[in-house]
């Protein structure tokens, strides 16, 4: 998300929402930092929904 | 809608050189969701508009109200406990002892009165949705959940101190919101404590599409064309007689005579009501004129009843009501009825009565209910039912032949009056403005704020202008506004009720515009409806129809060709700009 001109954290919170709100999971705040890049979105949506 | 929709709605680009319209949200959290679904419903329902949508300063629901006073087209407010003392919220761990529970109450009773002052000044120029605490009361107090106590009961009071002052701000109806997001689905703690954003991503959903609607409510539709047999009654009246069919408990038909209560109120609230009924006239009248029916029989009109197509009735209805079938609602019980009127009508709503399923038909009422529900009530609402009926009578009475037309018209003794005010507008010019299809100028329609914002300027004006005549009273039945320019006067909007036709009410309002402003050329703002063609034709007396932009009128043409009127204006009441 580094390299994404005008993110912030809004933005990385409503990535987190879509997430949830796709797969019917639930994102636990510990895991949030893992979510700022495509390999730990999909590292951590294939986890939950296993 | 989906979290995903919302956010590629809301990013959508408007259309090139759309208008702008400035919507603020004005909350105490962080809008996140809330923001975003708010966002995507006003876009859908303002295709023709850019709109901006702001929010204002976190915790601070008291300043972010007092900034939007200055600057706004419409707002959202959306208030929840810890807007009334931090302490009712989750963020705070300002002490929930029971010692502290009239200090808070105290906070909540003049935050809460302070906020309601504040909507109420905003609503002058804005409009205004609010939508009161949504989300459940902490574990504060000392009365198990279960039992609403004394300091949740005051707690609970101290709303109306929010809404006491409030004449057209929309509140959002917490039974619908209880309806479509269950009470006990709507906090999110865990969002709450990591972003300051309390509601779960349902709950923001069906928030922002209330409060969109609550500012940009449809029009409500204008009659209620309804079957009698199983329908506005119990039975068939041509078989079982006027004295067998029913509607209430006894005859096992309540529901029908909760749809004719239904009716009735509407009615009183200025809906059109008339029957299409495949049956014998005289065997209706008597059941209609039982004293026990629940709808006041005056209110029908018309009463089409013959053995035709219903199609050929809703036909009739619509003219003498002169409404287009998209206005309309066509009621019965027969699946077949229904199809024959809607094959005929493609844009008149139908509704089944299904009595046998009392849930569905309950559903049914309320759809009625928000179809035809409305803000408020004017005296136009009383009056349209009488002068659709001098309608006819009008219409036989004026004679056909040019001269004896001209003494016709002169013999109404017809008086025009003027209402300019602008601070505020009145509410019925707006109404008429978002409403009237036929003498429309061009269609185009604004939300209060815009209608406010636009009337702000100083060589801007709106007259909205009332008739009466020896047939009775029409209430305030058009609307002029727009600019005037030096010498010219450029006008935005222009719409007149198609029950006012045939009065030479249009040529009165454009020679006061020449007069009482003293211009030359009135410019107008013209734009083809598909629906306008009334004021195409009033127009082309004046001037060509432009292939693109304004229309203009000079004042030798108007006076060359204005027909000799006899409408006196009470000259008292006419207040242009200077």
């Amino acid at each position: 998300m580094d390299n994404v001109a005008g993110w912030d954290s809004i933005a990385s919170v409503q990535l987190i929402a879509v997430v949830e709100e796709e797969f019917g999971i639930t994102v636990p705040a510990d895991r949030y930092e893992e979510m700022s890049s495509f390999e730990g979105i999909l590292s951590c949506v294939l986890e939950m929904t296993r | 809608m989906k979290l995903i929709d919302a956010l590629a709605i809301s990013r959508r680009p408007a259309a090139q050189d759309a208008p702008v319209t400035r919507v603020s949200l004005a909350c105490g959290f962080t809008p996140l969701h809330l923001e975003t679904h708010l966002l995507a419903h006003l876009k859908l329902r303002r295709p023709d508009r850019e709109v901006v949508l702001t929010s204002g300063l976190y915790g601070d629901l008291v300043g972010n109200l007092e900034r939007l006073e200055n600057d706004v087209m419409d707002a959202c407010i959306v208030v929840e406990w810890a807007d009334l003392d931090p302490r009712l919220g989750l963020r705070s761990l300002g002490g929930w002892r029971p010692s502290s529970l009239s200090d808070i109450l105290s906070t909540a009773e003049s935050r809460a009165q302070r906020f309601g002052e504040s909507i109420a000044r905003l609503e002058r120029s804005a409009s205004v949705a609010v939508s009161l605490p949504t989300l459940p009361l902490p574990p504060i107090g000392f009365n198990p959940g279960w039992c609403a106590g004394k300091f949740e009961l005051e707690l609970r009071a101290t709303l109306r101190r929010l809404t006491e002052r409030t004449s057209s701000a929309c509140i959002v109806s917490q039974q619908r919101l209880d309806t479509t997001s269950p009470p006990g689905n709507r906090l999110d703690v865990a969002s709450e404590f990591q972003t300051g954003f309390p509601y779960t991503k349902e709950h923001a959903a069906v928030l922002g599409e209330l409060l969109a609607r609550a500012l940009n409510p449809p029009q409500p539709k204008k009659g209620i064309i309804s079957d009698l047999d199983d329908t506005l009654w119990k039975g068939v009246v041509g078989e079982i007689g006027s004295a067998e069919v029913a509607w209430d408990l006894n005859g096992g038909a309540q529901i029908h005579g909760l749809y004719q209560q239904l009716l009735d109120s509407l009615a009183e609230a200025g809906t059109l009501l008339a029957i299409a009924s495949k049956n014998d006239p005289a065997v209706v009248e008597e059941a209609l004129a039982r004293s026990d029916l629940a709808l006041h029989r005056d209110r029908l009109f018309p009463v089409e009843v013959n053995w035709k197509p219903k199609s050929e009735s809703v036909a009739r209805i619509l003219s003498a009501w002169n409404v287009s079938a998209d206005s309309v609602v066509f009621v019965d019980d027969s699946p077949m009825e229904l199809a024959e009127v809607k094959r005929v009508f493609p844009e008149i709503t139908t509704m089944q009565f299904t009595a046998q399923d009392t849930r569905s038909a309950w559903t049914m009422l309320e759809e009625l209910r928000d179809l035809f529900g409305k803000s408020a009530l004017n005296a136009e609402d009383a009056l349209r039912i009488s002068s659709l009926r001098q309608g006819p009578e009008f219409m036989q009475t004026a004679p056909s032949n040019p001269t004896a037309a001209r003494d016709f018209l002169t013999s109404l003794e017809a008086v025009m009056t003027i209402d300019a005010s602008k601070d505020p507008p009145p509410r019925r010019a707006y109404e008429l403005v978002n409403k009237t299809n036929q003498f429309n100028m061009n269609g185009v329609r604004l939300s209060w704020g815009e209608w406010c914002t636009f009337l702000a300027g100083p060589d801007r004006f709106q007259w909205l202008i009332g008739y009466r005549d020896k047939y009775g009273p029409l209430g305030g039945i058009a609307v002029v506004a727009g600019e005037r320019k030096g010498r010219t006067v450029q006008l935005h909007n222009w719409v007149m009720s198609c029950r006012a036709f045939s009065r030479d009410i249009e040529h009165a309002s454009l020679r006061r515009l020449f007069e009482s402003l003293d211009v030359d050329e009135v410019v107008l703002d013209v734009a083809e409806t598909g629906r306008n063609g009334p004021f195409r034709e009033f127009l082309r007396l004046y001037a060509p129809w432009p292939e693109a932009g304004p229309a203009r009128i000079l004042r030798e043409a108007f006076d060359a060709r204005c027909p000799a009127l006899s409408i006196r204006a009470q000259e008292a009441e006419i207040a242009g700009p200077a």
